[in-house]
C-alpha cells in the first residue's frame, strides 16, 4: 500500500494540475523583456450559424454586469482581445442552435510572471489568459 | 517314478547349494560398475568412490574401498557421509556394509539431517531400524527441534512411528515451535498415527506453543474422527488455548459446521462465556458464520450478537456519467455477521467539466463546474462465488449525497446544494486485501443531458482488525 501511495499521489497531482494554467512553467517563446500592463485574452469559440456568435466581455463576474465589449463573430475562431492584467474577466459566447439559445460562460484573470533563469534572458510571461467558450454538447 | 524325481530334485538342490557362494560373488562383481568412479590420481578419489559405491548399493565395493584406505566418515560439500548417502539412495546393503566399519551415526548434513532423519523422511523403516540397532540416537533433533518421531507422525508413517516408539522414542518431545508428535499427526489428519502415538504413551493433553491441545487442533481442522478418538480416551473437551478459545469456538471460527454439530452432541457446557466474554454465538457472528449460528440456535445455544466491525476498506475510484465526472475516495467499515456495513466518502473533480443548465425554456447556459459531493450510507454484500482467498461479491449501497463546492466559473451561481439519495449496485472481485470493483449508481444532479445513471470503477484495500484472533496450527519445521 505504501508503495502504491506515492505514484497514485503524483498521478492525482498531475491530473489536477494538467488542466489549469497555473503559470508554473515559463514559455520562452512568449518572453517579453519589459513588464506588460495588458494581456491578450485568447478566446476559443465554435462556429455560429448565419446569425454568428455573440461574444461579450464582462469585467468581474457575470452578475456584476460591467460589460466591456460585445462582438459578433461569424466563423470558428480563436481570437484575442487586449485587456489590462490582474483583473477578473468573464466572457460569454451565445449561440442559437435549432431555435434554442446556448450561452457558454468562462472567465480568466490574466497575470504576469517574472523569470530570470529559465530562458536566455530575464523574461516576463503572461498566463491565465485563455478561455474556452466552445459548446461541449447541446440539448 | 516318483522316487526318481525325488532323487533328481535333491541332486539339483545340492548342485545349487554348492555353486551358491560363487553365484553370489559373481553378482556383486557384475554390479560393480566403476565407470562413474573418480580417477585414482584425483585427490580424495577413494572417498568419493566410496560415496558412489554407497549410492549404488555395492557392499563388496564399499568393503574393498575402505580396506584400500577410504575414510568411512568422509563427507562431501553437503556434509553427507557415505552412510547418509547410502540411506538417501535407499541402499540397505550398502548401509549394512558401511555399519560394519563403525562409522559415526549422528552426523548432520548442512540441511540439519542425520542418516536416521533421512531414513524416516523416506519411510525406509528397515534402514531406520538398522541404524537404531547400530546405535543411532532415536530422539535426535534437527535444527528446528524436530525428531524422527515428529516426521513419522507428520507424514503418517504408521509402521515407522510404531518402530520408533518400540525403540524408546519420546512421544512428548517438543520441536522448537512447541509441537509434539501427536500435534503433528493431528494437524496432518493422520488418524492411525495418532492412535499409535496415544497407545505409545503420548500425552493427550500436551500443549503446543499456542496452548493448543491435540483436541483443539483437531477442532480447528474440523477433524471429527480424531476428536472422537481423543474423546474416547477421556481428554478434556472443554480445554482452552492461550487465546482462550475452546474447541467449539475454533470449529465455529474456521467454519466446520459438522464439527460444531459433533461438539454440541458430546458436550453441554459450551454456552459458558470465555474469559474474554465471547459466547459461541458471538464467535459465529464475529466470523460471519450465519449457517453455524443457525446450528447453535437449533441446539438451544442462545445469546446476544453484538455488532462489531472487523474490516476497514479504503477505496479510490472514478465516477462518471455522459458529460460529468468525479473522482473519489471512501472509507467502509464491514460487519461480518450481517455482511454489511457503513460507508462514507468524498467525490471531487480533478478537472473542470462543462455542464448545461436550463435557465428558461429554450435558453441554456453552459457553466464550468468544479463542485464536490460528500456521501455516507449503508452497504450490504452478497457473496456470489468464492475460492480460497478470493470472492466475487455483489454489493448494494444506499447513500445520502450532499452536493457542494465552488461556484460556476465567472459567476456567483453555485451548483444546487442538496441532499439526495444515491442507490447503487457494485460487483467486486476481492482477492484478500485488494478488491477491484465496477458498478452503477443513480444520482440526479439536475444538469441537462448528463443522465442520472453513473458508472463507477475503482479499487480498494482492506485492513482487517481482529478483536478475537484465532490461529490455525501450522507446522514450521516441515
Amino acid at each position: 500500500m505504501k508503495r502504491l501511495f506515492l505514484p497514485l499521489f503524483n498521478l492525482a497531482v498531475m491530473l489536477v494540475m494538467s488542466c489549469e494554467d497555473t503559470g508554473l512553467s515559463t514559455d520562452c517563446s512568449e518572453c517579453m523583456s519589459y513588464e506588460p500592463v495588458t494581456a491578450r485574452i485568447e478566446v476559443q469559440i465554435d462556429a455560429g450559424n448565419e446569425h454568428g456568435t455573440l461574444v461579450q466581455f464582462w469585467e468581474g463576474k457575470l452578475e456584476d454586469g460591467i460589460m466591456i465589449d460585445s462582438v459578433r463573430y461569424f466563423s470558428t475562431a480563436v481570437f484575442e482581445k487586449e485587456l489590462p492584467l490582474n483583473r477578473l474577466y468573464t466572457i460569454t459566447a451565445t449561440y442559437v442552435i435549432d431555435g434554442k439559445t446556448y450561452t457558454a460562460v468562462d472567465s480568466a484573470t490574466p497575470k504576469t510572471k517574472y523569470d530570470k533563469n529559465s530562458c536566455d534572458e530575464p523574461c516576463y510571461n503572461i498566463y491565465g489568459n485563455t478561455v474556452n467558450l466552445k459548446l461541449k454538447y447541446t440539448n | 517314478m516318483s522316487e526318481n524325481v525325488n532323487i533328481l530334485q535333491l541332486s539339483a538342490v545340492l548342485v545349487l547349494l554348492t555353486l551358491f557362494p560363487f553365484v553370489s560373488a559373481a553378482q556383486d562383481n557384475v554390479a560393480a560398475d566403476t565407470a562413474g568412479y573418480v580417477p585414482s590420481w584425483y585427490a580424495g578419489a577413494l572417498d568419493y568412490n566410496l560415496m558412489i559405491a554407497a549410492s549404488r548399493d555395492l557392499p563388496g565395493e564399499i568393503d574393498r574401498l575402505i580396506r584400500a584406505g577410504a575414510d568411512v566418515n568422509s563427507y562431501n560439500e553437503d556434509g553427507s557421509t557415505p552412510l547418509i548417502i547410502a540411506v538417501d539412495y535407499n541402499s540397505p546393503e550398502a548401509v549394512r556394509a558401511i555399519l560394519k566399519h563403525s562409522p559415526t551415526l549422528d552426523d548432520f548434513t548442512v540441511n540439519s539431517e542425520t542418516a536416521l532423519l533421512i531414513a524416516v523422511k523416506k519411510n525406509s523403516t528397515g534402514i531406520a531400524e538398522t541404524l537404531i540397532r547400530a546405535g543411532a540416537t532415536v530422539n535426535i533433533a534437527d535444527s528446528r527441534g524436530a525428531t524422527p518421531l515428529h516426521y513419522a507422525s507428520l507424514y503418517g508413517y504408521d509402521e515407522m512411528a510404531a518402530m520408533l516408539l518400540y525403540y524408546s522414542a519420546q512421544p512428548d518431545t517438543k520441536a522448537g515451535d512447541g509441537t509434539a508428535a501427536l500435534h503433528a499427526a493431528v494437524c496432518a489428519g493422520n488418524v492411525e498415527t495418532a492412535d499409535i502415538l496415544i497407545n505409545g504413551g503420548a500425552n493427550m493433553e500436551i500443549r503446543d506453543g499456542d496452548g493448543n491441545t491435540p483436541f483443539l487442533i483437531a477442532a480447528s481442522f474440523g477433524d471429527t474422527v480424531i476428536m472422537d478418538i481423543l474423546r474416547s480416551y477421556g481428554v478434556d473437551i472443554y480445554s482452552k488455548n492461550s487465546l482462550n478459545h475452546n474447541a467449539l469456538a475454533l470449529a465455529i471460527a474456521f467454519g466446520h459446521s459438522e464439527s460444531v454439530r459433533y461438539l454440541l452432541g458430546i458436550g453441554d457446557r459450551w454456552n459458558e462465556n470465555s474469559p474474554s466474554g465471547n459466547t459461541p454465538l458471538q464467535v459465529a457472528a464475529r466470523y460471519g458464520r450465519r449457517d453455524i449460528a443457525a446450528i447453535l440456535r437449533e441446539a438451544n445455544i442462545h445469546g446476544t450478537v453484538k455488532p462489531s466491525f472487523n474490516q476497514a476498506s479504503l477505496s479510490m475510484y472514478a465516477r462518471f456519467t455522459r458529460h460529468n465526472f468525479y473522482s473519489g475516495f471512501g472509507l467502509s467499515l464491514r460487519e461480518p455477521y450481517l455482511n454489511a456495513g457503513i460507508t462514507a466518502g468524498f467525490n471531487a473533480k480533478l478537472w473542470e467539466t462543462r455542464l448545461l443548465v436550463e435557465q428558461l425554456p429554450g435558453s441554456y447556459y453552459q457553466y464550468i463546474d468544479k463542485s464536490a459531493i460528500a456521501f455516507a450510507g449503508l452497504f450490504k454484500d452478497f457473496t456470489v462465488a468464492g475460492l480460497p482467498g478470493r470472492q466475487l461479491v455483489v454489493s448494494t449501497t444506499l447513500l445520502a449525497g450532499y452536493t457542494f463546492g465552488n461556484k460556476f466559473k465567472g459567476t456567483e451561481i453555485s451548483p444546487e446544494r442538496k441532499l439526495t439519495a444515491i442507490p447503487g449496485i457494485t460487483v467486486k472481485w476481492v482477492a484478500r486485501h485488494v478488491a477491484l470493483f465496477a458498478g452503477t449508481e443513480w444520482h440526479n444532479l439536475g444538469y441537462c443531458k448528463t443522465g442520472s445513471v453513473w458508472a463507477t470503477a475503482g479499487l480498494s484495500y482492506s485492513f482487517y482488525f481482529d478483536s478475537m484472533p484465532v490461529k490455525q496450527k501450522r507446522i514450521k519445521w516441515n
